[in-house]
This record gives C-alpha cells, structure tokens and sequence, in this order.
C-alpha cells in the first residue's frame, strides 16, 4: 500500500523506517517539545511518550490516507505534537473531575482517536480560513474568554447583544462549512 | 436546521440549559440522529475554537478500520520498536554500545584485578565519590537575583537550597515552574542540583538536559552538571561519555576541568 498524498520525504523516509529521519526529529524537535511539555504542566516523560506517539500516529496516518503538509516538516510535527499533549492533558483534567464514565480504551483505539483529533483540527482550521477576517477574530476572542463589554468596544457592535448574534452566525457558518467537507463524514460518521 | 434550535444547541453546549431542559433536549437529540452530529460539531467546535482537542468516540468506518488494522499490523509495530530505540538511544547517547564495551571492558578488568591482585586501575566508588567532593562546586550554578520581582519563588528556591533544604528548595522550584510560561534557566540547574541532593540521578539528568536544550547562554553548564551526576552516580562510564563531549569543545563551560577529570578516570 502507497501514502496517497504525501508531499514531504522526509514522512516518505519516516513510512520506510528510516533511523536517521527519526534522529534528527529527536536530535532537533524533540528538545524544543520536551521544554513546552515542561512549561505545560507535563514531565520530561510525558514528553517522550507523546514524542513518540505523535510519530507512530503520522506514520499510520500517512500510510493510509497520506498526508499533506502546508508548512515546514517541522513545524508540522510540532504542531501534532503539541495537539496530542493537549489531548491527553484535557483526559487527565476530566479524570481529576471525574466528569462522566471512562471506559477503558485500548491503545489501538486510543490510536485512531487521537489520529482522527488532529485531523479534524486541521480540517478545522482549514475552514476558519475561509470565515471573514473579523468573524474568525471574533470566534477566537469570544472563546479566549474576552469579556463582552471588550468585544463590543473593539468591534464596535451596538450591545452585548448585538456582539452574541455576530458570535452565533460566525460559528453557524464554520459549522456549516465544516459539515459540507467530505472529509468531516469519513471523521465522524459511522 | 433553523436557527432557533441552533441557539437551543448552543444553550446545550454550553451548560446554560436548567436541568429539566437539558434532559427534553437529551431525549429529542437521542431520537434525531441529525440533531446529535450537529451537537457534536458544535462542542468539537468549541473544544477547537478554545485551544483544546476534542475526545470524540472513534466512529467505525472503512477509513478507522484500515488505521486500526495498520496500527496492529507487524510493519506497525517494527516502526514503533525503530521509534522506540532511536528515543532510548537519544536519552543516553550511545548508552547500549558504550554499555557493551563498559561490560567488555569491566569483564577484563576484573581478570586483571584477579591476576595482578591489585584494584588501581580503575577508580573505585570510593574514587569517584572523592572525585564528585574535588570536582563538584555549588559554585558553578548560576546567579538567580534579577532584576524586577519575576524569579522570587526562584529565589527563594536558591536560599533553600543554599541552607541544604532541599525538600523545600525542590517545593518552591516545582512551583516557580507551574507559575511561569517560560522558566529562567537556572531552574533546570538548580532543580537538577536539588534532586542530585535527594540521589534521584534519573530525575536530575532530565533536568540538565533541559538546561542544555534551552539554548541559554548558560547551556554548556547542563553538561558539566550531568557528568556530575553521572559521577555521583557511580556510572563511570556515561560520566567519561559527557567529559568527552566537552572536551571536544573549547567553548564548553568548565571545558579544561573536563579533560582534567577524564584523565583522573581513564
């Protein structure tokens, strides 16, 4: 079986299992993502796991539907990276809570979870491209927390009100985009 | 869907419902399979919108069949085993093969020792610990008064450290960490010192690593205090592996100790 879409060789090398390929991910990203995870409640250990994880997973992803990258290899994988730790940092948030009943996942299945999380934040940030400059800031300033007295003054809506309806139609319209992309039914449906 | 039960999924979402809504909505979206997608986009979307990932369960598809079915495969888990190795062999550089020749090497010491009767050609632990005392300086960590009040935990840290209260010095450098985004240097040197203090060696190499991969000015130190634990350690041969990189660099912090030491060890 060939990657489909593979546009970087150095996945081509990391799918053929090439050591070097791996030593140099280790020897120039892993130190920098090490350091993040350390600033980002998680250990040197932690970092490692998730290094590792983050790999195998854009191995298997590459392998079976390919991969295309818009930015520098590097910045890819980091950005994989830093996903799947944020992942497992919002798992272990819930456990502390305890919110909800947690089955026991076995790690082939924890695999393809986390494979089909970053696919969808890719496909997610994809779409916000396509939203209005001033919708896709509104959207992140609205979820950042920024107050609505804030958001009013700086996109000078009339009320609060006002600002709310703004938030509502931008996310209905990144939700309807997002439901109209092929690849969000080969993500979520059954 | 029209925008009156968008806004009824928006409320759902976001946790402003009452209870006795929520559980009408709950029943209306178990009996509409549409209604159920659209709250799932609508808190993936939020998940994604506020930074954080999104822990939807894996659908069962064509596309998650072939994932599953690789990631269990033999050439799956080859690749992982590469991974694996290639990680183990980051953490203590050429520690299998330098291990084999430390065996091979302690193998013919031992022979030496017994037909010669005598154990002066390697140092003993005895020599290593009089080595660590000669060698190690507190001395050698660096500043932490700053300018401003940023580092007081830091700080405060240091003191304790100073005082040889290490339990404490190890709580107020833990929670400087937590409490900055991006941590002074020093952290990882005076943490790495502290836990060397506590024999957690495993736990104080980490932290020098990280004193060495920050880039800092200061960066070569993480790998003097690293051979240093390694000394402390007992583990002569990964302690002579570090002496020998900084050896190899005249820029390296304490460059000319290094090789000082690496001839007291060979």
């Amino acid at each position: 079986m060939l990657p489909k879409a593979t546009n970087h060789i150095q996945i081509e090398k990391l799918l053929q299992g090439d050591e070097d390929t791996m030593k140099v991910l280790y020897n120039t990203l892993f130190p920098k993502f090490a350091s993040y995870v350390k600033k980002n409640r998680g250990t040197y250990s932690d970092a490692e796991e998730t290094f590792q994880n983050a790999l195998f997973q854009l191995i298997a992803r590459a392998k079976v539907s390919g991969v295309t990258i818009n930015t520098s290899f590097e910045a890819y994988v980091f950005t994989v990276c830093k996903n799947l730790w944020l992942k497992e940092l919002n798992k272990r948030k819930k456990e502390v809570r305890n919110e909800g009943v947690f089955e026991l996942k076995d790690e082939t299945e924890d695999q393809v979870a986390s494979i089909l999380a970053q696919e969808r934040w890719e496909l997610f940030e994809e779409m916000l491209t396509k939203l209005s400059d001033k919708c896709r800031l509104l959207l992140k300033e609205y979820f950042n927390k920024v107050p609505y007295h804030v958001i009013v003054k700086k996109f000078s809506y009339a009320t609060e009100n006002a600002a709310f309806q703004r938030v509502f139609k931008c996310k209905k319209q990144l939700a309807e985009l997002v439901k109209n992309s092929s690849k969000y039914n080969q993500l979520t449906r059954s | 869907m029209n925008d009156e039960l968008q806004l009824k999924i928006e409320q759902y979402v976001s946790g402003s419902m009452s209870e006795h809504e929520a559980n009408e909505f709950e029943k209306l979206m178990n009996a509409n399979a549409e209604l159920k997608s659209a709250v799932t986009l609508s808190k993936q979307l939020n998940f994604h919108l506020s930074g954080t990932m999104d822990d939807t369960e894996v659908p069962k598809n064509e596309y998650t069949d072939k994932l599953k079915s690789f990631i269990e495969s033999e050439e799956a888990q080859e690749l992982k085993e590469t991974l694996k190795s290639v990680q183990l062999e980051r953490r203590v550089p050429k520690l299998r093969s330098k291990r084999r020749r430390f065996i091979l090497v302690a193998a013919a010491a031992v022979i030496i020792f017994l037909v010669s009767a005598i154990g002066l050609l390697f140092p003993s632990e005895q020599g290593t610990d009089k080595l660590f005392a000669q060698y190690y300086s507190e001395e050698d960590l660096p500043s932490v008064i700053r300018r401003g009040n940023d580092n007081t935990l830091l700080e405060q840290g240091a003191v304790a450290f100073q005082n040889e209260d290490f339990a404490d010095a190890l709580a107020y450098f833990k929670e400087y960490e937590a409490s900055t985004e991006e941590p002074d240097m020093a952290l990882y040197l005076y943490k790495g010192a502290t836990l060397m203090e506590l024999s957690n060696y495993y736990g104080a190499i980490e932290e020098f690593e990280l004193a060495i991969d920050s880039e800092s000015i200061d960066a070569t130190k993480g790998f003097w205090f690293k051979a240093m634990a390694y000394l402390k350690s007992g583990d002569v041969a990964n302690a002579k592996y570090v002496l020998k990189d900084i050896s190899g660099h005249v820029w390296y912090y304490n460059h000319d100790k290094a090789k000082e030491l690496l001839k007291k060890l060979d």
